[in-house]
């Protein structure tokens, strides 16, 4: 390690100023996760016109404490009113609402916050010590093992939560084709404008983000606007007890481990890292009993697990420019509108802009261990914003952003149209992570495609010359083929207990 | 999906779809998709022809092509993807089992409609018109707190935006008076 760099990231971070406004986008984050409906994706999106004027480094690193603030504050309404805020906290309260319903919210809440951290630390150690070996690794890559890569990224699509993994690939399919629209950067052609001079540049990941995450949420949510929630009343904050942290500590490393790692695989997100933290909580408990019922381990396996990925999404996201969620997605967006290029190079050029980045999630999670646990009752009660004032809130931060970034009206309409059409599409299961990770992929799978075809001589064959190549297309063809043999084989099992054992398996709970 | 596309299990415990059995929705989606990817298929076919040379084995047109053919392939897979799943399907349909409610297309045209007066009316004028109305239109009557709201919210944004970031909000018509 550079100890240079080192102190030139903290210092970078250390100014009274990028301080405050770490500050207020961890106040933002917490505000925003504990709003249902609003996710840290959709708040980061929603950043990116704020940080324009803003140096670079604090602008991405405002983003990345956002996103960590962002996917603890999704525990505090599922803890207290039953709504997980974003879809990361959905294991929380399975277990934390029936401890809130037992008048012990302080410690769900705490022990939820403490989870948190302790993910969010540990994934970020992994963070710091893979993220430059990745990098490392990455920088002997030529074209064709990028394009390798990136399509590996992309088949990762197929895995990631949703309805359904077709789906979920021609999202990301339609993402990549959006990213062709514009002058083709080889021969100078215009493709897909239709005589439309606003499309030669391309169609913006700004506004088609915003639009995406924040116009489509915004009419799914005019359906109800007539729901009423309640939050669980609590006398007294009690906070966890020094035993509920001495039977929780393994359970939290555990989850830490599986949302590390289920955050660096590209493509796969918090939600899935937190419902394995869940699931594998409650496997090796020895209260199996208590699960669904409000088991603390329960609360702390999931909230351990879903901070973890948020460190464990940025090591591709900055080592190799893949993102490894939705909201990384949009960080690596943000990075290329802040003139970055993202990838190893970034790590060899400005190695300083990682320990920034590191510095400001580190302090990110100790900041809302503070705010979240201080500032619970008031979060708690920001759930209960009505609808009606909070969307058309949404609504008039979106289009002044959309417009914002480039001073033109044309990106309003481009987030009118991808929120109508991201409704529609959301409707039919079709999800806005997948395409926002196409259509951000797309310039560099195109470009790595036309460069290894040009050093190829459009002789694909030799992609297979490279043994990283193959790595990454068997990667590739195991990810894509992961959902369908993985489903079958959990049908036969499931066919075969039912024929044994008549009554409700264990399998299919 | 037409519930005489699923048969019963032996159990009598779990409906799957019959063998053949297609997903309605998911063809009209099905040919929705294909007829997009037609479209700009025939658009492709479209792009002006370039020597080899220039185009230096990437021709502009392969790449869109490449994209759009796997989305063909894909989409010819959605009508029977219900019969892969092992809930058949229960999961795609869940939320869009009933059309949208109209207030989602009222939604839709009142922002569309500001968005389009924007030019004219001004982007602070256009913001107070979307939180003015959005509520009413949601339901909201507290006519004290929709007053404050849609004056405060405003204000505070305009203010961030063209004092703090250095942003020029479309001025539009209101705006030329201020000038």
């Amino acid at each position: 390690m550079d100890l240079d760099s080192i102190m030139t990231g903290i210092s970078l971070i250390m100014a009274p100023t990028s301080l405050l406004l770490i500050f207020v986008s961890v106040l933002i984050g917490i505000t925003v996760g504990a709003l249902p409906g609003l996710s840290s994706t959709m708040a980061v999106a929603l950043l990116l016109p704020f940080t324009i004027g803003l140096d670079p480094v604090l602008a991405i690193c405002m983003m990345a404490a956002l996103y960590c603030a962002g996917t603890f504050g999704g525990s505090i309404t599922a803890i207290l009113i039953n709504t997980p805020g974003a879809p990361p906290a959905v294991a929380t309260s399975f277990d934390g609402y029936p401890l809130a319903q037992r008048g012990e919210a302080g410690r769900a809440l705490g022990m939820a916050a403490a989870a948190s951290v302790g993910g969010g630390l540990f994934s970020l150690v992994i963070f710091i010590i893979a993220a430059p070996l990745l990098a490392a690794i990455a920088l002997s890559f030529r074209p064709q093992e990028y394009f390798a890569l990136t399509l590996f990224g992309l088949s990762m699509l197929a895995a990631i939560s949703g309805k359904s993994a077709l789906r979920n690939l021609i999202a990301g399919a339609f993402g990549v084709l959006v990213s062709t629209v514009g002058i083709h950067l080889v021969t100078g052609i215009e493709r897909f404008t239709f005589g439309m001079p606003a499309l030669y540049d391309g169609i913006d990941f700004v506004p088609v983000l915003i639009g995406i995450f924040a116009i489509s949420e915004m009419l799914n949510q005019s359906q109800f606007t007539k729901e009423v929630k309640k939050v669980v009343r609590s006398a007294a904050l009690k906070l966890p007890s020094r035993e509920d942290f001495r039977r929780c500590r393994v359970t939290i490393l555990r989850s830490s481990v599986i949302g590390t790692l289920i955050g660096i695989l590209p493509a796969e997100g918090t939600t899935v890292a937190a419902i394995m933290g869940y699931n594998e909580a409650k496997r090796w408990s020895k209260n199996k009993e208590e699960f669904g019922k409000g088991s603390i381990e329960g609360v702390a396996g999931a909230e351990a697990a879903n901070n973890a990925g948020t460190g464990g999404a940025m090591v591709p996201t900055l080592a190799l420019g893949i993102p490894g969620s939705g909201t990384t997605a949009i960080i690596l967006a943000a990075l290329m509108m802040h003139g970055f290029r993202p990838g190893p190079f970034l790590m060899e050029e400005t190695p300083e802009f990682m320990y920034a980045i590191f510095t400001a999630m580190f302090l990110a999670n100790f900041m809302f261990l503070f705010v979240g646990l201080a500032g619970v009752k008031v979060f708690a009660l920001i759930s209960l914003i009505p609808r009606t004032f909070l969307w058309p809130a949404v609504f008039v931060f979106a289009m002044i952003g959309a417009y914002a970034y480039r001073q033109t009206m044309f990106d309003v309409w481009v987030m009118l149209t991808a929120g109508v059409i991201g409704f529609f599409a959301l409707r039919h299961g079709f999800g806005p992570a997948p395409f926002v990770m196409g259509l951000v992929l797309g310039g560099l799978i195109e470009k790595s495609w036309s460069q290894s075809m040009i050093i190829f001589d459009s002789n694909w064959l030799r992609f297979f010359e490279s043994p990283i190549c193959n790595l990454f297309f068997a990667l590739t063809v195991l990810s894509l083929l992961g959902p369908v043999i993985g489903g079958r084989i959990a049908g036969m099992l499931q066919s075969a207990m039912r024929t044994y054992f008549p009554r409700r398996s264990s399998l299919e709970e | 999906m037409n519930p005489a596309d699923h048969q019963q299990t032996e159990g009598g415990a779990e409906r799957r779809p019959a063998p053949l059995s297609v997903h309605r929705t998911d063809l009209v989606l099905a040919l929705v998709l294909l007829g997009i990817c037609a479209i700009l298929w025939w658009d492709t076919t479209t792009f002006p022809e370039i020597p080899a040379s220039l185009a230096q084995n990437a021709p502009p047109t392969v790449f869109p092509r490449l994209m759009l053919g796997a989305i063909i392939i894909m989409a010819l897979f959605l009508p029977f993807e219900h019969r892969m799943k092992p809930d058949g399907g229960e999961d795609i349909d869940r939320g869009r089992e009933e059309a949208p409610r109209p207030i989602v297309f009222l939604t839709g045209a009142v922002i569309i409609a500001v968005v389009f007066l924007t030019q004219w009316i001004g982007s602070l004028m256009a913001m107070v018109l979307v939180t003015a109305v959005i509520p009413w239109l949601w339901g909201e009557r507290r006519y004290a707190a929709m007053a404050l709201f849609a004056i405060g919210l405003p204000i505070a944004v305009w203010f961030v935006f063209t004092v703090l970031l250095e942003v020029n909000l479309v001025a539009g018509i209101p705006g030329q008076f201020f000038e």
